[in-house]
């Protein structure tokens, strides 16, 4: 069996994208699905096989021209090249994956398949893990996977607003999952002072769902250092009494460490421009003021809280905070 | 042969410059191809350039940040309108058609080697008909239906264009309508589809509750009523997403639908993106709620990654695109509850969806970059031989 490409060129050394790659042959293996399961375990099902695939070997993808490569035990069966990237020493950043075709060299491994599945993401969150890897279609098809270190967090997946609640549901993520039902308490910390807001939350089967009386946000801190409840927006000076802005986690009651909450498990990189939420407008007396959700740059879960003497009382965009 | 393609401005992301970009990759296959952009806008354009395309700029653009110094008399002459242009044209698109862009447009024309050059909207068209030497092929391409232009630009179509080699159209029912405007000979005027780029495409695996939608978020787009119909197709099934890829002028009537329709869960402005087909391929529906479309071209990108399509039966493009219930679902024009239906048939059925999806990626071959550059090749000789050995460039 031949590649797409036809014979493979010699092996040598190759210069792709500014990095040498040893034994680089012509031609490429193309895939038509590229999945990591959860058990981080790269699974491809290739057009056709090259006639002796050997193993996988993943490149840095963004390092300097001299880099180091990293072989991965791989597995053929019935049609499908899987290689268990669990052990893998790979760093944080982009790899690009190739394949040794024996007593041939190296090839490109390309794939048609988008790299995305809300479905097996949403599935890859359920257990514990200190890192995250991810497939990756380049724009020109090279397969590529990306590796990120994580920590356990909520993964936010639906918000409904009204004039005096926030309602949050999301699930546990990359932390163990109890069965049945949990109380916990969703802290909202006040960002630059020590001043909380604890508010009671549900965990039932792994799913979390809080509701947040915005009121209990807009009310001022008490004492000390809290009373400093002004926060500048980057670039701002600060005003005082005016805009707030209120970062949510999530303590769980078995004195675990608390959760961020965010939502991470899809490709939209920047919710924060990308995604229009309504805000919270309460009536009596705290009329005027406005309750922003809204993603920060890192696309974790804020609330920006500004009083009627905020300017466009209190009809602010949360377009700059980080 | 030597083919130059003229365009305003080589340096946007609009439909236009890809297009163009496609049609060069298309054409450079087989001949030496440069695009010729009346304004450098940036230093680099949005759009890589194919391999061996060269892109020539006659002004640098008032509107380039980094524009270097200019000399007053030019400084004055880019502020006048175009005095040969009609009014739409002239004080339209950002002022492109100025004094000193047209006569730079002239020195070009004058002195260009290619065999061929291609116009690509109607102010460069006219000024090719105008000024163009009679030993250069003379293309008109028009990307809008002819009912479209002002009073003023069609008067000038239909006074100026004949002068002109031969004019493509995108669809036939633009065809039909150029046709009894002008009255050409036969063979003068053709339906001439925009080609999709070359590449590998990825593949949808149709599995992910997406629906997209590519395009300027203009207001002959629409967007209002696609979130419209896209809030009721998913009102029992909120695992369902849109994703919005582009920007325009509309965005804030988009922004404010959205909160109005309370579907700030299910939808995501991402953004213009430089990979159509790596977005479109992670969608299972792709969807259309234009007044009109020029040509469809998200369609056919669609078709390419193998994602059906649910689009108001509108003018033009759609209807000679899309067969309905094979490679997608024309629907009632302007019925939003008809979109809604559409969509939600394709939501529900996965497998109705992937024998769509089969069937778009077969249409698409019909966009390839080779189909269409060996019809404009057929076209080209053929106008070539029309021109009784008068050109430069012999059939």
């Amino acid at each position: 069996m031949r590649t797409r490409m036809g014979k493979p060129a010699p092996p040598g050394p190759g210069v792709v994208r500014g990095r040498v790659i040893s034994g680089l042959i012509g031609g490429r293996m193309r895939t038509q699905v590229s999945r990591i399961d959860t058990a981080d375990v790269l699974r491809l099902r290739p057009a056709e096989l090259p006639p002796a695939p050997g193993q996988l070997v993943l490149w840095p993808a963004d390092q300097e021209r001299v880099s180091v490569p990293v072989p991965v035990p791989t597995q053929h069966n019935a049609g499908e090249l899987t290689a268990d990237l669990s052990g893998a020493a790979l760093t944080v950043g982009t790899w690009e994956v190739f394949v040794t075709v024996d007593g041939q060299g190296t090839q490109p491994v390309h794939t048609e398949d988008p790299g995305l599945s809300l479905a097996d993401w949403s599935t890859y969150l359920t257990g514990p893990r200190d890192r995250e890897l991810r497939v990756v279609r380049a724009p020109d098809g090279r397969l590529l996977v990306r590796m990120r270190p994580v920590r356990p967090y909520v993964e936010v997946s639906w918000i409904e607003v009204d004039d005096a609640t926030i309602t949050l549901t999301g699930t546990l993520a990359y932390t163990r999952r109890e069965r049945g039902h949990r109380t916990a308490v969703l802290l909202a910390r006040h960002r630059g002072t020590k001043h909380r807001v604890r508010m009671p939350a549900e965990v039932a089967d792994g799913t979390v769902r809080a509701h947040l009386p915005v009121t209990e946000l807009c009310s001022p801190p008490t004492s000390g250092s809290d009373a400093a409840d002004t926060e500048a927006p980057h670039g701002r000076a600060p005003r005082h009494g005016t805009n707030r802005i209120w970062d949510v986690w999530l303590c769980p009651d078995d004195g675990q460490r608390s959760l961020r909450l965010g939502t991470h498990a899809d490709d939209i990189p920047a919710r924060k421009k990308q995604l229009v939420l309504p805000a919270a407008r309460p009536s009596g007396a705290w009329s005027g003021w406005r309750i922003q959700p809204y993603y920060t740059m890192h696309n974790e879960f804020a609330l920006r809280v500004a009083g009627p003497d905020a300017d466009g009382h209190g009809d602010v965009t949360p377009a700059v905070e980080a | 042969m030597r083919i130059a393609i003229l365009i305003g401005n080589g340096y946007g992301m609009g439909g236009t410059i890809r297009t163009v970009v496609n049609l060069a990759h298309a054409l450079g296959t087989h001949h030496d191809v440069e695009i010729v952009s009346l304004v450098q806008q940036h230093e680099q354009p949005f759009f890589e350039l194919p391999a061996g395309v060269g892109m020539r700029n006659l002004v640098p653009s008032r509107s380039w940040p980094a524009r270097p110094a200019q000399g007053w008399p030019d400084r004055v002459l880019e502020r006048i309108p175009s005095p040969h242009l009609p009014r739409a044209e002239a004080r339209g698109r950002g002022a492109l058609f100025n004094v000193r862009t047209e006569r730079a447009l002239r020195r070009y024309l004058s002195a260009t080697d290619a065999d061929v050059v291609i116009g690509t909207r109607p102010g460069l068209n006219l000024l090719l008909a105008r000024w163009a030497p009679r030993s250069v092929l003379r293309i008109g391409q028009e990307h809008v239906h002819f009912s479209h232009h002002s009073g003023d630009t069609r008067g000038a179509i239909q006074r100026w264009y004949p002068r002109l080699d031969g004019l493509t159209v995108l669809t036939e029912a633009d065809r039909r309508d150029y046709a009894a405007a002008l009255r050409p000979e036969s063979g003068w005027l053709t339906t001439m589809p925009n080609p999709l780029p070359p590449g590998d495409y990825p593949r949808s695996r149709l599995e992910n509750p997406i629906v997209g939608a590519v395009s300027r978020i203009t207001p002959i787009k629409q967007f209002p009523k696609l979130l419209e119909a896209f809030g009721k197709a998913t009102r029992d099934r909120p695992d369902w997403q849109l994703r919005i890829y582009g920007r325009g002028q509309s965005l804030p009537q988009v922004r404010r639908a959205i909160l109005d329709l309370g579907l700030h869960n299910q939808v995501a402005l991402m953004g213009p993106t430089a990979d159509v087909f790596g977005e479109l391929a992670k969608c299972s529906v792709v969807g259309v709620s234009s007044r009109a479309e020029g040509f469809g071209m998200s369609i056919v990108e669609a078709f390419a990654v193998g994602v059906p399509v649910v689009s108001f039966d509108c003018p033009h493009g759609p209807a000679e695109i899309i067969t309905h219930d094979h490679n997608g679902l024309l629907v009632a024009n302007q019925d939003v509850s008809a979109l809604a239906a559409g969509l939600a048939q394709l939501m529900e059925n996965t497998e109705r969806r992937r024998r769509m999806g089969a069937a778009a990626r077969a249409t698409s071959v019909h966009y390839s970059p080779d189909v269409i550059a060996d019809r404009w090749d057929a076209y080209l000789r053929q106008r070539i031989t029309a021109r009784h050995g008068q050109l430069r460039v012999s059939s």
